[in-house]
């Protein structure tokens, strides 16, 4: 078989972290809101520093009341550090805890199988390419 | 076209306001989206970086997550309510307009009502009153109102039964009931203070 090489254009490899984020988007909001409570701009601020950046900041609210109708979080009112007017911020629940630490390990256990296959599937097309340099 | 902030906000208000959204419930999200569009302006980032390129989407999607109970099981309720005011207008405007105490009630009307209940109930038509342009809406109304002639002309006749004056008034009288019980019970917002 020769080896073939995909190389995925800018806007498809977009596309594919924009999935690949939005099947884990809850657990991320979930560690973010677990750290310390935070409100809306501060959840976004923190997925861009640890390298994810959404393609519609807001999308994180429907998934957030999503979150909080489901018990996982609650929300409150509070001053910012900055200043200015009451901000709403999100906290972890006691069931919020659970089912991060639950979505952690179920997280693990699928990046570790899909690393092992990923980097198996390297190491095929390597021998293939040492098989067709000999 | 760009929106501005205060454009999206409101946009975003009316969509959840007709989409049944508790009002309180709507100040909430109005004022947890300006916070980010201004924390957003001040990072400089435009506010669609905030909302998408649609803004539709952004906000049924915000609706649908807020809202307790499912759109599909509120759609047959809407359908009834929707028949019902529509039966209530065409019943009083016939008197009105026709200035008589009886109103022939034909399979047009019939047609016209569910028509209405349908486009009321299943379609957001609020979008159409509010930020469509001119031209679209002049379209819309020329469209609209010439499909109920085609209503009526093909369903002109026979005369399916009569509703007398009194038969109207008794049709309206738990619309009325209701208005008035919700003006007169206190609005859960209000607070006594000694």
């Amino acid at each position: 078989m020769r080896r073939m090489t995909i190389a995925l254009p800018g806007a498809a490899a977009d596309q594919r972290r924009t999935q690949l984020l939005r099947g884990v988007l809850d657990l991320c909001l979930l560690a973010l809101i677990a750290e310390r409570p935070r409100y809306g701009f501060e959840i976004v601020s923190g997925l861009a520093e640890n390298g994810l950046e959404l393609v519609s900041e807001g999308s994180i609210y429907p998934l957030l009341a999503r979150l909080q109708k489901g018990g996982l979080i609650d929300a409150y009112r509070a001053p910012s550090p900055s200043g200015g007017a009451p901000r709403k911020y999100y906290r972890l629940t006691g069931e919020g805890r659970a089912a991060l630490t639950a979505g952690r390990t179920t997280w693990q256990g699928f990046a570790t199988a899909v690393d092992r296959t990923l980097s198996d599937t390297q190491s095929g097309e390597t021998d293939e390419t040492h098989d067709a340099d000999r | 076209m760009t929106l501005t902030a205060d454009d999206i906000l409101d946009r975003c208000r009316s969509e959840w306001l007709f989409r049944d959204l508790p009002e309180a419930e709507v100040d909430d999200m109005v004022a947890e989206l300006r916070d980010h569009l201004d924390d957003a302006s001040g990072a400089g980032r435009p506010p669609a970086a905030v909302v998408g390129e649609d803004l539709n989407a952004f906000a049924s999607a915000w609706a649908a997550e807020r809202r307790a109970e499912r759109p599909r099981r509120r759609t047959p309720r809407q359908l009834a309510l929707h028949a019902y005011s529509g039966a209530a207008a065409l019943l009083l405007g016939h008197h009105l307009v026709g200035w008589s105490a009886r109103v022939e009630v034909v399979p047009g009307s019939v047609a016209a009502i569910g028509l209405f209940a349908a486009l009321m109930s299943c379609t957001p038509y609020w979008r159409a009153l509010l930020h469509w342009p001119l031209g679209r809406w002049m379209a819309l109304c020329f469209g609209f109102s010439a499909l109920l002639l085609a209503l009526f002309l093909v369903g002109g006749a026979p005369v399916l039964f009569s509703v007398p004056l009194w038969g109207t008034a008794l049709f309206c009288l738990p619309a009325f009931a209701v208005a008035a019980a919700s003006r007169l019970r206190p609005s859960p917002d209000q607070t006594f203070t000694g």
